[in-house]
């Protein structure tokens, strides 16, 4: 896996304020890097930075191999991007649109933006006026847009806002084959941690702007309890009933405080093993008041835990 | 380059798919062709005169008073015999078909030909004499009826030919055979007429100011003398070589009371006799340019701030061309604009004085004098000039409004401020000369204007041209900065 883009301690403010401080990550061809982080995190900044449309203060960006201060067109040759709303020429349509893209970046035929029309689903629309496109169309105009010059880095910002489910899905799709199929390096900036863990391969989450872990998606999937369950039984010997399901299950269980058991099997052996557990205290002759399925940690809890708790003021 | 042309085209692609550019390009050719028809007024109100109905109204004034004054006094006293003059002299006209520009009917007017003493037309003269003095009446009848150009020369040269001074007589000799040879009717009709008075007239004041020399007296002016002496030579030059009007003249300033911002408008009214309507108008036209001054501040002060508004700006700079290269891509796009515009101005006011003024003098040299000689030059190398100095203004002007609309980031501040200037400038200038300010002549407005520079007509004695130069090119130079700073340094 070639490494596309890499950020080195980049720090940058914003009038007085610190926007992003030290951040250092990279992104490898074929994968879809998923940025997460809650309003106002800096992940819009950052976005910025790496597309050159804000300077950074410290640090170094390269993109394919060109140092963004250095080599900007040979950097932004490599880049793809919509930051924040896509906005467009409203006068023009369209395909106008895309021809305006096409000129500034050189040599792109004009069967590649009947190429990316179709990929995007806008062939009925794409010689209308944008000024008569809905959101969603705009959203899938930029995505038209940003792959037009076979980008190795594609930099999307919040690209699911505004899509209807079909859309998010097409998008997800189209993003998945760019990576998996074309080798791109996709970025992908959200505070939806659910759309995260459909597109993604690999997360970094920012918070306060500062980049405070990035994990393999499946990381995070188990981190929220995905494909387990867990189940408190409380019954009248919680210390006696420990001991003896310990020993049913070969692994260290001990009650809780409030004088009740927590017990937690992977997903698929959950009703097998519970009917198990039940079996052994009764055998034990111990008096089982009642038996409950406790409700998974959400992925939004997750989120909220890695980004600095709840009830959090945006910093 | 090829990257930099493709941001052109782009950038000419988004103004032609706006509403606002038509309108505007609509707008300019509107007033241009409306601008020039004005411009040619003269032709077009003379359009509508007709001879025949010209005398009429006179006649029945006269006949009028005539009737009024026999009833009260009598047919026998002379104020009433005067009066049935006037009614005899204008069915004359009307008998005759002589129009207002027949030479008979013209014989008066002040000039330097022996016939300017006499008071009356020669027409006039003769009806007179019928009524009052017989003899003449018969001699001057003869004249007229039979347009016998030779007699009436010689009736009216018969004095000064005898004249005692042989240098003035010499002068007299000399137009009285060229009127002769070359068959020149005494009227404004005749362009030639009216050039030999001026040679006529150029020969007596050098012939005077050679004399104040001579004999060491005050009141000689080697301007004058000069200046005499050119005119003679060109005049000669024209009568010899049958240019009726010398395009050059639309070009001299007329005097220096009058602003050069004005002399053009001036010129089309008050244009001297031998002007060439086609080239006055074809000056006024430098004017228009003030229209073109608005279509380029209206696109080079939206440009780049529309980009800004409409949140575009992000996806324009997110590709693979340098912040400078868009910014200059958007200022040579607005510049082209101007320089199409004024190509097309040009172009409609070329078109237009050719239908109001015909071609003839779209292909005469322009004449003057140099070192003794007249020397040819093309009259659209002098118009030329005149656009290119002109355009100065222009392109200052929306240079600021550019500047401004990439610092400000407002498209509608940009515009209205530039606007505001452009109108009003010259003339803040103009009120701070009068009242004696001279440090204005240091401000830009006062120093775009470069022909009015070179002609000396801003009313600043101590205005040079390579100053001028100077600080238009620092302005130039400070506001691209400005505009490139902004749009090229600042955070989006
Ligand atoms: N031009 C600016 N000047 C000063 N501070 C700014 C500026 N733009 C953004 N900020 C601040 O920078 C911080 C990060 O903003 P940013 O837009 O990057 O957040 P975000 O992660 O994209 O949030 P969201 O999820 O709402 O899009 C915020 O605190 C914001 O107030
Ligand atoms: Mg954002």
């Amino acid at each position: 896996m070639e490494e596309i883009l890499k950020i080195e301690h980049l720090t940058k403010s914003l009038g007085a304020k610190e926007i992003l401080h030290d951040i250092s990550f990279e992104t490898y061809s074929g994968e879809v890097f998923g940025f997460l982080g809650p309003n106002g995190a800096g992940k819009t900044t950052l976005i910025k930075v790496v597309v050159g449309l804000l300077t950074l203060d410290h640090g170094r960006i390269t993109i394919a191999g060109n140092d963004l201060a250095k080599q900007f067109e040979g950097a932004l040759s490599n880049l793809g991007a919509i930051v924040e709303n896509p906005e467009f020429y409203r006068y023009l349509s369209g395909y106008d649109n895309l021809v305006q893209y096409a000129n500034m970046r050189g040599g792109i035929p004009k069967e590649r933006i009947d190429e990316v029309v179709r990929m995007v689903g806008l062939e009925n629309r794409i010689k209308e006026k944008v000024g008569r496109y809905s959101l969603g169309m705009r959203q899938r105009l930029g995505v038209a847009q940003a792959i037009l010059h076979h980008p190795r880095l594609l930099v999307l910002d919040e690209p699911t806002n505004g899509l209807d489910p079909a859309g998010i899905k097409d998008l997800r799709d189209v993003l998945k084959d760019l990576a998996h199929k074309e080798g791109v390096a996709v970025m992908v900036s959200s505070h939806l941690m659910s759309e995260m863990e459909m597109m993604c391969d690999r997360v970094g989450v920012i918070a306060n702007g500062t980049l405070i872990s990035v994990h393999p998606i499946a990381e995070l999937v188990s981190a929220a309890g995905i494909g387990r369950e867990e189940f408190v039984i409380t019954l009248d010997d919680a210390k006696k009933g420990a001991e003896v399901l310990s020993e049913a299950f070969g692994i260290e269980i001990l009650p809780t405080e409030d004088g009740a058991i927590d017990l937690v099997f992977p997903k698929e052996e959950a009703l097998a093993s519970i009917a198990k557990a039940n079996e052994t205290l009764v055998r034990a002759g111990l008096s089982l008041y009642t038996v409950s399925k406790k409700e998974n940690k959400r992925l939004e809890d997750v989120f909220i835990e890695l980004t600095g708790g709840e009830g959090q003021q945006i910093g | 380059m090829a990257k930099f042309c493709r941001l052109i085209g782009n950038e000419w692609k988004k103004q032609f798919s706006k509403v606002a550019t038509w309108i505007m390009l609509i707008f300019l050719t509107a007033v241009t062709l409306f601008s020039s028809l004005i411009g040619n007024a003269n032709q077009v109100l003379e359009s509508f005169y007709t001879p025949e109905n010209y005398w009429q109204d006179d006649l029945q004034r006269a006949k009028q008073n005539y009737e009024e004054l026999k009833s009260q006094y009598g047919p026998d006293e002379v104020w009433v015999k005067t009066a049935k003059v006037e009614v005899d002299y204008y069915s004359y006209l009307i008998d005759h078909a002589i129009s207002s520009d027949d030479w008979r009917y013209e014989t008066r007017w002040s000039s330097n030909l022996p016939d300017g003493e006499r008071s009356g037309n020669i027409i006039h003269e003769m009806i007179y004499a019928t009524v009052f003095e017989e003899e003449r009446a018969a001699k001057l009848s003869a004249m007229v009826e039979n347009k016998d150009l030779a007699a009436y020369y010689a009736w009216t040269f018969e004095d000064v030919l005898k004249d005692s001074d042989p240098e003035r007589r010499e002068i007299y000799e000399w137009a009285y055979r060229y009127l002769i040879d070359h068959s020149i009717e005494p009227t404004s009709s005749d362009w030639r007429y009216g050039t030999l008075n001026e040679v006529v007239g150029a020969k007596f004041t050098k012939l005077d100011q050679e004399r104040l020399q001579k004999e060491g007296l005050a009141g000689y002016s080697e301007v004058q003398y000069n200046r005499a002496k050119d005119q003679i030579t060109l005049g000669v030059y024209r009568l010899d070589h049958n240019q009726e009007r010398n395009p050059a003249d639309s070009f001299e300033p007329v005097s220096s009371d009058i602003p050069e911002a004005f002399r053009a408008i001036f010129t089309l009214f008050e244009g001297g006799d031998g002007e060439s309507p086609f080239w006055n108008s074809m000056l006024y036209s430098v004017t228009f340019l003030e229209y073109v001054a608005v279509l380029c501040i209206v696109i080079g002060g939206s440009i780049v701030s529309s980009e800004f508004s409409a949140g575009t700006i992000k996806f324009l700079l997110i590709n693979p061309a340098r912040r400078w290269k868009i910014l200059m891509s958007k200022y040579a796009t607005t510049l082209l604009f101007g320089v199409l515009a004024t190509t097309g101005v040009f172009l409609l006011s070329f078109l237009m004085s050719l239908a109001f003024n015909g071609t003839v003098d779209a292909f005469r040299p322009a004449l003057s004098v140099k070192g003794g000689e007249v020397v040819t030059t093309s009259p659209y190398w002098l118009l030329f000039v005149r656009y290119l100095s002109a355009s100065v203004k222009v392109l200052v002007m929306t240079t600021f409004a550019f500047a401004l609309s990439a610092l400000s980031r407002s498209s509608a501040l940009s515009i209205g401020i530039s606007l505001a200037i452009s109108f009003n400038a010259s003339i803040v200038v103009m009120i701070m000369q009068l009242a004696g300010l001279d440090f204005a002549r240091y401000f830009i407005f006062a120093n775009w204007d470069f022909a009015a520079i070179v002609n000396k007509s801003t009313g600043f004695v101590h205005h040079s041209l390579p100053l001028a130069i100077v600080i238009v090119a620092l302005h130039l130079v400070v506001l691209i900065w400005t505009a490139w700073d902004a749009f090229v340094r600042r955070e989006v």
